[in-house]
């Protein structure tokens, strides 16, 4: 009894709160016609909030970076939210990205098509963990310590508000997994919500002094039952000429 | 553990010296009662503190232990100010406090060497300090699994506030490299993070500073004095970040490296919350170079800036000290004398208001509830004032979108722009800021 009160009083590590998503103001973006809406927390977590996300113009290369690879990226969305209960133990991060394609796209060349969406998805994991796990190739995982996917078969599609987002994680052994969402949103840019358990400090993310893992997944779970895409209507034609759509 | 230390009491005939039965004091090896040098008595509670060591790591912090038999109290220990008995050393990762009595005024008790705490190093559940790579791909940073052994970028940073390693590698320094020396090898080459354990600061209540977790630091800086030095014998430029804590790290790693030439080293501080005086002879020194504009702290920065504030003078002499520096070091210490009069102006008008908001920014410690309504009070007062007083309490929030020491970069108008996307307006960046406190939100 006495323990339920004080859990009451102060928060129990058992029982982390993050953001309340339900009280959340929606955030609507507008990217070259393509609508996204989601519900968009204060950022609670120990850095600054930098990438303040608004409309853009999808095709405008120049608010892109290069990656060494050659592509395009932009990150346009970067928030992180603190799980309190008692203590501070851990939270989740969350950067929105958008890949683009922009030079030597063959003629026929589509994300909305399932054949060239995997290959860029596998391509994007082999350049940012293949390197640290000494993958000699696409395709080989290498010895080090990550495990991501390197064939279609390890990605997941899940149709989540009538959007086919395509789930993967990456992760260290023993340490919280990265946990991505993938969707195409024109024929050349593929959106990336990358979601970041986290423990701070010298919390242990499985350590049973929390709930950190179940909150932490449970949340992501929630942010993503709140996200919508509506495709513009360019965008609707590209996907109808795919010849094996996502 | 527990067992081999009642034996070794029973063997000394030795008991209850200071404390109580539970806290009692025994002889700490059998050849350790006078036999050669002091005797050496050890607290028996502090046999917990071996718990989770293992067995080869514990026998080198025993052999190390007993060094002080000869050792104990020489050029080598810190004292303790207060107490002239008491002093500390660093062996290894563990630090040792201990009290040094010629004479104790009781028959049972007997002269020698008595350590009464161990501080046994320790560090955030996986991450290890040292050194780590950090990459960019894909326009993801991310941190290498495995520590480096030496730095292979040109560009490498020492973390200060943080909460984790996972934040201050990926989020935190990697802007203000790109600030600092607008590099464009950063993003394709990605840089070096000499990661310094962060100050633990739990429910958002107390800043431990790395200065009062002395052991982590000393490991830290015993790294970080490896991969200067490694680094100058390949001749291998590099450009340093320093952020907040991370100027203790470095002043450490100086002091060790005695006065090894550092030359193909820069320095760049960033919201310091060491005395700039303390840590520039060091630099001049191993012949580092520094930034052009050496330190860069955001204006309302108070968690830096009260560290710097009565040390202007010390560091223009410093930087007068070093060739090109002259005219810096004059606008340092203008800084430094500017914030002092800000500094008297903020504690005369709030206690002219019956405010605690002097106390509350120059001290360490956390505002009461009473203060910081009374704060709130007189900043919706003035509107221009709100935005100053809101970094001020930021300075002590846990909410990094608004707490200036995370922005070094920014001028006040910078700040609250960011602020104000950050929390919807500028009257609610004041909230979210007293918000943190209240709610730990």
């Amino acid at each position: 009894m006495m323990v339920w009160i004080v859990d009451k009083l102060l928060g129990s590590d058992l029982e982390l709160k993050g953001p309340e998503l339900s009280k959340a103001p929606w955030l609507q973006l507008d990217l070259s016609g393509t609508k996204l809406r989601y519900r968009d927390p204060r950022h609670t977590a120990m850095f600054p909030a930098k990438a303040f996300a608004y409309d853009m113009d999808l095709y405008d290369a120049e608010s892109y970076e290069r990656d060494t690879d050659g592509d395009l990226v932009k990150l346009f969305y970067l928030k992180g939210w603190a799980f309190i209960g008692r203590n501070r133990p851990g939270g989740v991060d969350l950067a929105g990205r958008i890949l683009l394609r922009d030079k030597n796209i063959p003629a026929d060349f589509n994300y909305f098509d399932r054949r060239h969406f995997d290959s860029a998805v596998l391509f994007f994991c082999h350049s940012v963990w293949g390197r640290q796990n000494n993958s000699e190739r696409l395709g080989d995982l290498g010895t080090g310590f990550f495990k991501y996917p390197i064939g279609s078969s390890e990605l997941l599609f899940l149709n989540i508000n009538n959007v086919k987002w395509c789930y993967f994680t990456a992760q260290a052994r023993g340490k919280p997994p990265r946990m991505l969402y993938a969707t195409p949103i024109t024929a050349h840019h593929i959106l990336v919500l990358d979601f970041k358990p986290m423990a701070y400090l010298d919390w242990d993310f499985y350590s049973p002094d929390s709930n950190l893992e179940d909150a932490t997944h449970q949340f992501v779970k929630e942010f993503m039952d709140n996200f919508y895409v509506e495709l513009s209507d360019e965008a609707k034609a590209q996907r109808a000429t795919a010849k094996d759509p996502i | 553990m527990s067992a081999q230390f009642k034996q070794l009491a029973e063997n000394s005939g030795f008991s209850k010296v200071l404390g109580n039965e539970a806290s009692q004091f025994i002889l700490f090896d059998k050849d350790t009662d006078g036999r050669s040098g002091r005797r050496l008595y050890i607290n028996g509670a502090l046999a917990s503190k071996f718990t989770g060591m293992s067995p080869t790591a514990a026998e080198t912090v025993f052999a190390k232990i007993k060094q002080l038999k000869a050792t104990a109290g020489g050029m080598g220990s810190f004292s303790n100010l207060h107490n002239a008995m008491e002093h500390m050393t660093v062996i290894g990762s563990v630090g040792i406090r201990y009290k040094i009595f010629q004479w104790t005024g009781h028959q049972g008790h007997k002269a020698g060497v008595y350590v009464t705490d161990l501080d046994v190093g320790s560090f955030g559940g996986d991450s290890k300090p040292g050194l780590y790579k950090v990459s960019k791909n894909k326009g993801l940073w991310e941190v290498d699994q495995a520590p480096a052994t030496s730095i292979s970028t040109t560009q490498a940073a020492i973390n200060g506030l943080c909460e984790g390693l996972e934040h201050a590698g990926t989020t935190v320094l990697p802007d203000m490299l790109a600030s600092s020396f607008n590099s464009p090898n950063l993003s394709s080459e990605g840089y070096t993070l000499c990661y310094n354990p962060p100050s633990l600061y739990r429910t958002g209540q107390v800043w431990r500073t790395p200065s009062q977790k002395k052991t982590n630091k000393r490991v830290v800086a015993a790294h970080l004095k490896d991969a200067l030095i490694d680094a100058q014998t390949r001749q291998q430029k590099v450009e340093w970040v320093i952020h907040s804590d991370g100027a203790h790290v470095l002043h450490d790693a100086l002091q060790m490296a005695a006065s090894r030439d550092l030359s193909c080293h820069t320095v760049m501080f960033l919201a310091p919350m060491a005395k700039l005086s303390t840590v520039l002879p060091l630099v001049r020194r191993s012949n580092i170079s520094l930034h052009k504009d050496v330190m860069k702290t955001q204006s309302d920065d108070w968690r830096s800036k009260s560290m710097q504030m009565w040390d202007g003078r010390n560091a223009e002499r410093e930087l007068s000290k070093i060739p090109g520096f002259e005219a810096r070091g004059a606008v340092i210490r203008g800084q430094a004398r500017d914030d002092i009069h800000k500094a008297g102006e903020h504690l005369i008008s709030s206690a002219a208001a019956g405010l605690g908001a002097g106390s509350f920014f120059l001290s360490p410690i956390m505002p009461t509830s009473v203060a910081l309504a009374g704060m709130a009070w007189g900043g919706y007062g003035a509107y221009q004032k709100a935005k100053s007083l809101r970094n001020m309490v930021a300075n002590k929030s846990t909410s990094a979108g608004l707490n200036p020491h995370m922005h070094p970069f920014k001028s006040k108008t910078e700040m609250d722009v960011h602020a104000k996307r950050h929390s919807g307006s500028t009257m609610k960046t004041f909230v979210d800021a007293a918000r943190a406190y209240v709610t730990k939100a």
